[in-house]
């Protein structure tokens, strides 16, 4: 792994709240709300509202908060923001706005708002809405257990591109409802990617992409 | 890119016009495979056409399941060398890759699980595993490209088979009908009249090499990605996301934009995308573009697949040394500097194609392809 690549910063929402090394730390029950917030909880976090608040699904709504726990408004300079890449992975993609969406065929009004989520990308799209990023975007599937091909693909870019100075790329899942013997699970976890000395290191470089979001995720917990 | 060339080494495709070089044939003539809706004529959607695949040519085997068009693209591409399967990995492309949960299987099981559809294809063509399965909405094929093409220029791979599928299903059908996305008839990309998508279904391989004298003749040359940043579904009105990703790729190619002898559009036929993705390359290229055709008049929309398909038809371009017409284009209604194909056109030199794409979540892409 190349040593002039660090990570910048980490956020991380789970079922307990939102945290990152970005300085923001809050507990769902704190905040008054069930896991995953309302469209109002973007706002209360970040001090600002999100553009979309009010049309994003869970998952969206969680990526972006777990995007500005990073501190990414902070260190990512504006003159770098056209160039920053956006990646995710996931198992279960939009599984659970595929659900919300394939028991609308059954009613006369199809949930029209919930379609465009069904792609896995749109997490991403917001992120990029919410901070003016214009770099590579790219979501990835993959596969029971793995955890890190997200972030590999970060660092490629950042050694390969030669253009971007940073890279958001993040695990994400997202099933509120248990269904067809696979449990909830929801969880959010960014790492703001920088080629040095574009920021500084916030958390030490793994050895390996390898399990890396769950391992930075207990990092930050523990912060 | 990087020292390492890589080239196009077998391509294969399944459209509503027919596979491989068929379709090519259909495609260059000017065919549509726009047609009335009959295998999905039950399913609830405002348009009464839809590029579908001709379920009986692939057999009339389970004809909803992307797998089949997938192998069939696959190994159509697979033919062009004869390295063992089991050292080329898979990189697949898709939106929606296998919804089979909607008919009647439990959802875990389906519903856009991507990694299961990889794994069935690996299997099926005895692949040697799952590098990535990318989906990145419209342009999940060119983004899968930039991903292979990037493992083979760092070394990690001396070759990578890239598969985009996407079959039309009830679920993409009734959502993009929804939005008020498709068009009543067949689509008409940058005419006056047009009213939006038709969805169409199929699948495009393209095998990539870095191994000498491993090529049709082309080779990927440059990749550019972008994100408008702008809005969820519409694309910036200035077009600078697309403006973006055509600028990145040319500069990973070494490529000066009067070098470009054709462009390959994603023109879906919204209002939105066609004007904008007019504009951005207009500006791109700094005025007049070069020639530039679309071929979703022809074969619809195949979302996850169209990257691929369409790709393939940029390279075919350069072979023939000819640009096909826009089927449906009548009167052109955007930015003028796009220079839009109304009859095929022979080019004077035909060395470096352009092929670009968006979509949703305001994700952009192009490539270079140099003969």
């Amino acid at each position: 792994m190349s040593a002039s690549i660090v990570i910048a910063g980490v956020g991380c929402v789970d079922a307990t709240g939102v945290s990152g090394t970005g300085g923001i730390d809050a507990r769902w029950d704190d905040l008054g709300v069930t896991p995953g917030g309302t469209a109002r909880t973007y706002r209360e976090l970040c001090g600002r509202p999100h553009p979309n608040s009010r049309r994003l699904d869970l998952a969206s709504r969680a990526l972006v908060m777990a995007a500005a726990a990073t501190g990414i408004e902070r260190i990512v300079p504006p003159d770098a923001r056209a160039s920053t890449a956006l990646l995710v992975e996931s198992l279960r993609g939009s599984l659970e706005t595929d659900r919300r969406f394939a028991a609308s065929l059954a009613n006369e009004m199809v949930d029209s708002g919930a379609f465009p989520y069904t792609l896995s990308n749109m997490g991403l799209g917001e992120v990029a809405i919410a901070h003016d990023l214009r770099g590579v975007t790219m979501s990835l599937s993959i596969g029971p257990g793995v955890d890190g091909d997200a972030f590999a693909e970060g660092l490629r870019l950042l050694e390969h591109d030669g253009e971007a100075r940073f890279a958001v790329v993040a695990h994400l899942e997202c099933l509120e409802t248990p269904c067809a013997g696979i449990a909830a699970d929801f969880a959010a976890i960014v790492v703001l990617l920088a080629v040095a000395p574009a920021a500084r290191s916030v958390l030490p470089m793994p050895a390996s992409p390898a399990g890396v979001f769950a391992s930075l995720a207990s990092a930050v917990r523990e912060l | 890119m990087s020292p390492v060339r890589v080239s196009v080494a077998g391509v294969g495709l399944v459209t509503a016009l027919g596979a491989g070089d068929a379709a090519l044939e259909q495609i260059f003539a000017g065919a549509c495979g726009i047609t009335e809706r009959i295998h999905t004529a039950g399913w609830r959607a405002p348009t009464r056409v839809a590029a579908e695949l001709d379920r009986e040519a692939l057999g009339g085997r389970a004809p909803d399941d992307p797998l089949v068009p997938a192998v069939v693209a696959a190994r159509a591409a697979l033919t062009a060398i004869s390295a063992s399967r089991a050292a080329i990995p898979l990189v697949l492309a898709s939106t929606k890759a296998d919804l089979s949960g909607l008919a009647g299987a439990p959802p875990g099981d389906g519903f856009g699980l991507h990694a299961r559809l990889a794994d069935r294809l690996v299997t099926q063509l005895e692949l040697g595993g799952v590098l990535a399965c990318v989906s990145a909405a419209c342009a999940s094929g060119l983004a899968a490209l930039a991903l292979a093409a990037r493992r083979i220029a760092t070394g990690e791979c001396e070759r990578v088979l890239v598969v985009g599928v996407d079959v039309l299903n009830e679920f993409v059908m009734a959502g993009f009908g929804a939005l008020h996305a498709l068009d009543p008839q067949a689509c008409r990309p940058f005419d006056a009249s047009r009213r939006g998508v038709s969805l169409g279904e199929g699948a495009g391989a393209v095998l990539l090499s870095g191994v000498a004298g491993e090529s049709s003749g082309v080779a990927l040359t440059g990749a550019g990605g972008a994100n408008d940043a702008h809005h969820a579904l519409r694309p910036s009105p200035d077009g600078l996301g697309l403006r973006l990703a055509v600028e990145r790729a040319l500069r990973d190619a070494c490529v000066a934009a009067a070098d470009v002898d054709v462009l390959h559009l994603h023109g879906t036929a919204t209002p939105s995308n066609d004007a904008s993705e007019a504009r951005a390359l207009g500006d791109a290229f700094g005025g007049t573009t070069p020639p530039a055709f679309g071929s979703k008049g022809q074969i619809g929309h195949t979302l996850g697949a169209a990257g691929v398909i369409e790709s393939i038809i940029a390279c075919e371009a350069l072979r023939r040394g000819v640009v096909p017409r826009n089927v449906g284009l009548e009167t052109p209604d955007v930015d003028t500097r796009l220079d839009l194909t109304t009859t095929p056109r022979r080019l004077g030199r035909a060395r470096c194609a352009v092929k670009v794409a968006g979509g949703f979540g305001g994700v952009q892409s192009a490539l270079v392809f140099e003969a």
